[in-house]
């Protein structure tokens, strides 16, 4: 088995969906700490993506590609960016490519983290999407069964999340409030867990449905 | 919206694939610095209302409250080289960061020199210590006008950048909001306040502010952001330039009020209040409150905010 366009489209697609009713809880969950439209931005940027046609793409690598440029012309935030930087990465990594292994699922996610840090100059542990991915990356690493690696994808998000909810953000514009942040999640890290989930077909409370 | 600011402004167009950056319709000059800036939408006049003789060549504009995209960063960097090399002097926030770093790489590609500048004069947003942490708010426009003014006067890629970090170094801000504003398609407004509720040091996206308390005389709120201002006052410094904002909804009338209290407290501190700014500056859509942001002055800093200047919302002869 092995991750396809296929595959590509089918969570796209998911996260696409869950997007309807996510935009409001992600924009209430930023604007405790910051502008409060993650969840706007985001509903933007995955529409942007469900209409890429990445199953037409000559290959995987060439589908993300696709994708971080229609992102590209999408968004600017910072968010937005980071996932562009995801796409890119994936591409890079993929490029030429019908198919990757689950197996390299886990080395690819550690890749993106990598990549993030370096376009945020963020660090690992400031309550950010950054240790969202980190987590992902340890979760998934050394697995090749995708309903495993989806248990174990959905598991170390609410992992994180509660590891991180009690700590403050050090990083972004929570930073300059970071004792307001104390208790809350952080948006980026809780977009990527609510968007994981959706992915792995669970529900919030971590009911696996696939 | 674009389209109505370069319809209503003739020297304005349009640039780029897709058409999310603003140039000045006159052909860029050859072996002038370019001066380019940008960030979300939902501010204005700032960002691309400030492209003008004297002022900004282009600006990358994003959607509300977003930075601009990589493309727009990368059209406006090209709009604005004319050989000498482009400064990109925008306020200090994540997206905008990355998108002008990347746009600036492949800038390099193209053999184009960039320089970075950051607006950092919200004093809410962290201590002197980490001055360099703080956020870009309504004083970024006097960097806006004494880069721009050196590079019309032939000034080179590093005295551009020069002037506008040391101009950034002399600014400080503080804004006080009475009600939120309300990204459009959101649910609801970006935060709540009372009626009988002021927030100081809110952000210009409505970050949380430093406190928040029962409304309170004009007068008193002024005194308080003078203050708090004046705290940080280069030493030695003894004319100042003040700019009363309004961030969206507060009138003429209200920020003459809060100028009149300022005014008087600067002169108290021994300071000669020079070019004072009073208006829509800087807003956030519709928000309630104003933000006071003083620019200290030295010889050139003055003497630059002085040149002639001509922009849709800023005009010196």
């Amino acid at each position: 088995m092995a991750i396809t366009q296929e595959t590509l489209a089918t969570a796209l697609d998911r996260a696409h969906a869950r997007m309807a009713s996510l935009t409001d809880t992600l924009n209430a969950a930023d604007a405790k700490l910051g502008d409060g439209d993650t969840g706007t931005m985001l509903a933007r940027l995955i529409a942007t993506f469900a209409a890429v046609d990445v199953r037409s793409a000559p290959d995987l690598g060439a589908a993300f590609m696709a994708l971080a440029k229609a992102g590209a012309a999408s968004t600017g935030s910072s968010l937005g960016t980071l996932v562009i930087t995801a796409m890119m990465t994936a591409g890079k990594a993929s490029a030429g490519q019908r198919s990757i292994g689950w197996d390299r699922l886990g080395a690819l996610l550690a890749s993106i983290r990598f990549a993030a840090m370096a376009r945020g100059k963020a660090e690992l542990g400031a309550k950010t999407i950054i240790d969202g991915l980190d987590a992902l990356a340890s979760a998934t690493e050394g697995k090749d069964d995708p309903r495993a690696i989806a248990i174990a994808a959905g598991d170390a998000m609410r992992a994180v999340l509660d590891q991180f909810r009690p700590r403050p953000c050090t990083m972004g514009r929570a930073r300059i409030f970071a004792e307001k942040s104390i208790g809350l999640d952080d948006p980026g890290m809780l977009a990527l867990a609510e968007l994981v989930w959706a992915i792995a077909g669970q529900h919030h409370a971590g009911t696996t449905l696939a | 919206m674009l389209d109505g600011l370069c319809l209503a402004h003739p020297g304005l167009v349009r640039i780029g694939e897709d058409r999310r950056a603003i140039a000045r319709a006159t052909p860029m000059a050859q072996g002038k610095v370019g001066l380019v800036s940008g960030g979300g939408s939902g501010h204005l006049p700032l960002f691309t209302g400030y492209v003008g003789e004297g002022l900004l060549d282009a600006c990358a504009i994003g959607n509300v409250f977003e930075g601009p995209t990589i493309n727009a960063c990368q059209d406006a960097i090209a709009a604005a080289n004319g050989g000498a090399g482009v400064l990109c002097l925008f306020g200090n926030y994540g997206g905008d960061k990355m998108n002008f770093e990347m746009a600036s790489e492949f800038a390099a590609m193209d053999n184009v020199e960039t320089r970075t500048v950051l607006g950092t004069d919200d004093i809410a947003s962290a201590s002197p210590q980490e001055a360099h942490k703080r956020r870009g708010v309504a004083g970024l426009i006097y960097a806006y006008k004494t880069a721009g003014a050196l590079a019309a006067q032939g000034g080179d890629l590093d005295a551009v950048a020069a002037i506008a970090q040391k101009t950034v170094d002399r600014t400080r801000t503080i804004g006080v909001a009475l009600s939120s504003c309300q990204i459009p398609g959101a649910a609801g407004p970006n935060f709540t306040i009372a009626h009988d509720e002021i927030e100081m040091g809110m952000g210009i996206h409505g970050e949380p502010g430093i406190w928040r308390k029962k409304i309170r005389p004009a007068d008193e709120l002024v005194d308080e952001m003078i203050a708090m201002l004046l705290a940080e006052r280069p030493q030695g410094t003894r004319r100042v330039s003040v700019l009363v904002n309004s961030l969206g909804s507060t009138p003429f009338e209200e920020l003459f009020i809060l100028y009149r209290r300022a005014a008087r407290q600067l002169h108290a501190a021994g300071l000669a209040v020079v070019r004072p700014l009073v208006g829509p500056y800087v807003t956030s859509m519709e928000m309630g409150g104003a933000s006071i942001s003083l620019c200290f002055l030295d010889e050139e800093i003055e003497a630059l905010l002085a040149a002639p200047a001509d922009c849709p919302f800023w005009r010196v002869d």
